[in-house]
């Protein structure tokens, strides 16, 4: 299209290429025990409301049924999904992920324009010896998240994005 | 050139929390020693505005309360009593309040009980507001807002001080925001308020019908405790039985046509007292002033520095009417509900050409807002098409299943299936304002049709990329592109292009940060770590 930059012009049909490492396999675990704490309270209400009324009791039951169809196929497909698709990245200069599973999302931001790097394990993550690594920048839409990775990966990444970004940012004044 | 910022420096948009410097007074008091500046009070007359404020806000009540119970009453001199406490308030908080500017710092010490200490780097000031509403002007006194800048995100990066008189008011400006002097008639003028905007405009503002709104809700709220309101509803219970006996159709038409003349009335009132008076000019030292309001009036500073872009917004009725509005990108401003309470609307409602010189003239470029936009897939297209088809769908679907349930009106669903032709028409405006290019230093991106969108962002300001895909993007292979960005709305999108033309995007925009990213189609894929 005629987007006039030299640029673009000369490299012609392009791809993001995926960020080059996978988060950790026990991702899957804690994406599994996310999804069944979910789910097990949205199917304890539905029971708890169906049992309780009398009215329309075959419609609930269908519902219901439903539901847990649905609770299954979503235990069993969607943490395997999500790891095929959760990469991520840290270069020279940037943070590139990629995340999501029905609808996915790239995310980049330079290192130049971190202002906090920080890491934190919720209570599953903690048990399976994960841990989430969030990078943000001076926007308040421009977080980024990478998700699962092994407490050992974590670590020292987070010492690495702190330097990279102090580097960076001396570097720019 | 540009008169935008293209270093793209967001180092001074740190976390707000170090801005101000807020403590008890008494831990500040060693620092506080060792500075000879004299601390200034707050104008005097403002005790008088307190006082007579206090004393007609209590005055329908202690009326009302006299003639029911004699003047002698408990209630009376309860009320009397309530009044004076809150008028001694008023005048302990006036005593204890003090300000002052020393060469690094401004100061403000205030407290009655909980005596505080605030400070402020003076290098940190980005904004002096002043404010006069009517109990103000009445007064010739200003409420001044002191702004941090730091206010993108939470409220609180501001500290009022009410109220000074004029003179000190514009003093306290002009030592603060130095050369930047509050002159209705300095710098070089880029827009004042045209002759007939108001009656052209003024009707189809929703800022304005918020206003008017909010107006004639405090007249009923007067006339409520004045107790007039009994026998002036008489018109309208009539007015109420006209309606309900007449034929449907003539009953609709009577309540939307006066729906619409009682919002066009209100929202051109509300027109008039928030941009009257407008007046945009660039003063030396690179900032942007703006004037606006007839009763309670604004005056906004602007860095140019600070300045990422701008945004060219056309509501639907304002777009009708060829009129159009800008708003600025800037770190330090909010982009608030109806933009006209945050600080960050460029320009009111105005000519479409006006607002477009006014654009190019902020920018220092015209091409932005005149250069063509590069179309969308037509992929995009049917995919405007088939979300107006399924938003219908689902909203009749739902009320002909309450109808078959629940006994509903048919009439319901029958009335809604007027959504398809509407939606329909919606959808085809969505995809024409459809458009995007990388052009002279700028990302632009335009749509929308309920409020059409055009927004220019200069490139260094683009501090990272989100290329969102949903289920149904990825069956068409679109990408919604997100620019984020530290000013403004914090994200700037360019919905639904082709993969390939959105990484063209951020290519053009952001070279060398995506380059190292992408690879031309055909390369085989690096293999996995």
């Amino acid at each position: 299209m005629d987007v006039p930059n030299p640029d673009i012009d000369e490299v012609g049909l392009l791809r993001l290429r995926e960020p080059a490492h996978r988060v950790s396999r026990k991702a899957i675990r804690w994406w599994s025990a996310r999804i069944a704490m979910v789910w097990t309270i949205l199917l304890a209400g539905q029971l708890v409301w169906w049992l309780n009324t009398s009215s329309f009791g075959e419609l609930h039951m269908w519902f219901f049924v439903g539901s847990v169809v649905l609770a299954v196929a979503e235990f069993l497909i969607e943490p395997r999904w999500r790891y095929r698709v959760h990469h991520w990245e840290v270069t020279e200069d940037a943070v590139y992920t990629k995340s999501g599973w029905l609808s996915q999302e790239w995310r980049i931001a330079p290192l130049s324009r971190v202002q906090t790097v920080d890491s934190h394990r919720g209570p599953f993550e903690r048990m399976m010896g994960l841990a989430t690594v969030a990078v943000t920048t001076a926007s308040a839409n421009g977080a980024i998240h990478i998700e699962g990775l092994d407490q050992e990966v974590a670590e020292p990444l987070v010492d690495r994005l702190t330097r990279a970004a102090r580097a960076a940012r001396e570097d720019a004044t | 050139m540009s008169q935008v910022d293209q270093s793209g420096s967001d180092t001074d948009t740190k976390p707000a929390d170090d801005a101000i410097d807020k403590r008890p007074l008494s831990e500040a008091q060693a620092e506080l020693a060792g500075d000879q500046t004299p601390w200034l009070r707050l104008h005097w007359r403002t005790l008088v505005m307190h006082f007579v404020s206090e004393v007609t806000k209590g005055l329908p009540v202690l009326i009302g309360v006299a003639l029911l119970g004699g003047i002698f009453s408990g209630w009376t001199i309860f009320g009397l009593s309530v009044t004076a406490l809150v008028i001694i308030a008023a005048i302990l908080r006036w005593t204890a309040t003090h300000y002052r500017v020393t060469p690094d710092q401004f100061q403000v010490r205030r407290g009655v009980f909980n005596r505080s200490f605030i400070s402020i780097a003076r290098d940190r000031i980005r904004s002096v507001d002043m404010h006069a509403n009517l109990s103000h002007r009445v007064f010739f006194l200003k409420k001044v807002a002191i702004g941090t800048g730091q206010s993108d995100r939470k409220r609180g990066g501001e500290i009022h001080l009410e109220a000074l008189s004029k003179r000190d008011a514009e003093a306290l400006r002009l030592s603060l925001l130095g050369q930047a002097v509050l002159d209705r008639t300095a710098g070089v003028e880029l827009a004042r308020m045209g002759r007939n905007w108001w009656l052209r405009f003024g009707p189809f503002t929703l800022s304005g019908l918020i206003l008017g709104l909010a107006g004639v809700a405090a007249i009923a709220q007067a006339l409520h405790e004045a107790d007039l309101g009994r026998g002036s509803l008489g018109w309208l219970r009539a007015l109420a039985e006209q309606i309900s006996n007449a034929p449907v159709w003539l009953a609709v038409l009577e309540v939307v046509a006066a729906a619409l003349l009682v919002m066009a009335v209100l929202s051109t009132v509300g027109y008039v007292l928030l941009f009257g008076g407008y007046r945009l000019s660039r003063e030396p030292g690179g900032v942007l002033h703006l004037f606006r309001g007839l009763v309670s009036t604004r005056a906004i500073t602007i860095e140019e520095k600070r300045l990422r872009g701008v945004e060219y917004s056309e509501p639907l009725p304002l777009r009708t009417m060829g009129g159009a509005r800008l708003i600025a990108i800037t770190t330090g401003l909010r982009v608030g509900q109806g933009s006209a309470r945050g600080g960050s609307l460029l320009l009111p409602p105005a000519p479409r050409e006006v607002a477009k010189e006014v654009a190019g003239s902020i920018l220092g470029d015209n091409a932005p807002m005149v250069v063509p936009l590069a179309r969308h897939d037509r992929k995009a297209r049917n995919r405007r098409f088939t979300r107006a088809f399924w938003f219908s769908t689902i909203v009749v679907g739902l009320l002909a299943l309450l109808w078959w349930l629940a006994g509903l009106p048919a009439l319901w669903w029958q009335v809604a299936l007027a959504l398809y032709p509407v939606t329909a028409l919606l959808a085809a405006d969505r995809w024409h304002n459809l458009g995007h290019t990388v052009a002279g230093g700028y990302l632009i991106s335009r749509y929308g049709s309920l409020v059409r969108r055009r927004f220019m962002l200069t490139t260094p300001a683009v501090i990272g990329w989100r290329l969102r895909q949903s289920v149904f993007q990825r069956r068409v292979r679109l990408v919604t592109v997100v620019a984020t960005t530290s000013g403004g709305r914090q994200s700037y999108r360019i919905p639904d292009v082709g993969r390939s033309e959105a990484l063209r995007i951020t290519l053009a925009a952001t070279p060398e940060l995506m380059r190292p990213f992408l690879e031309p189609v055909g390369k085989s894929r690096k293999p996995k770590a």
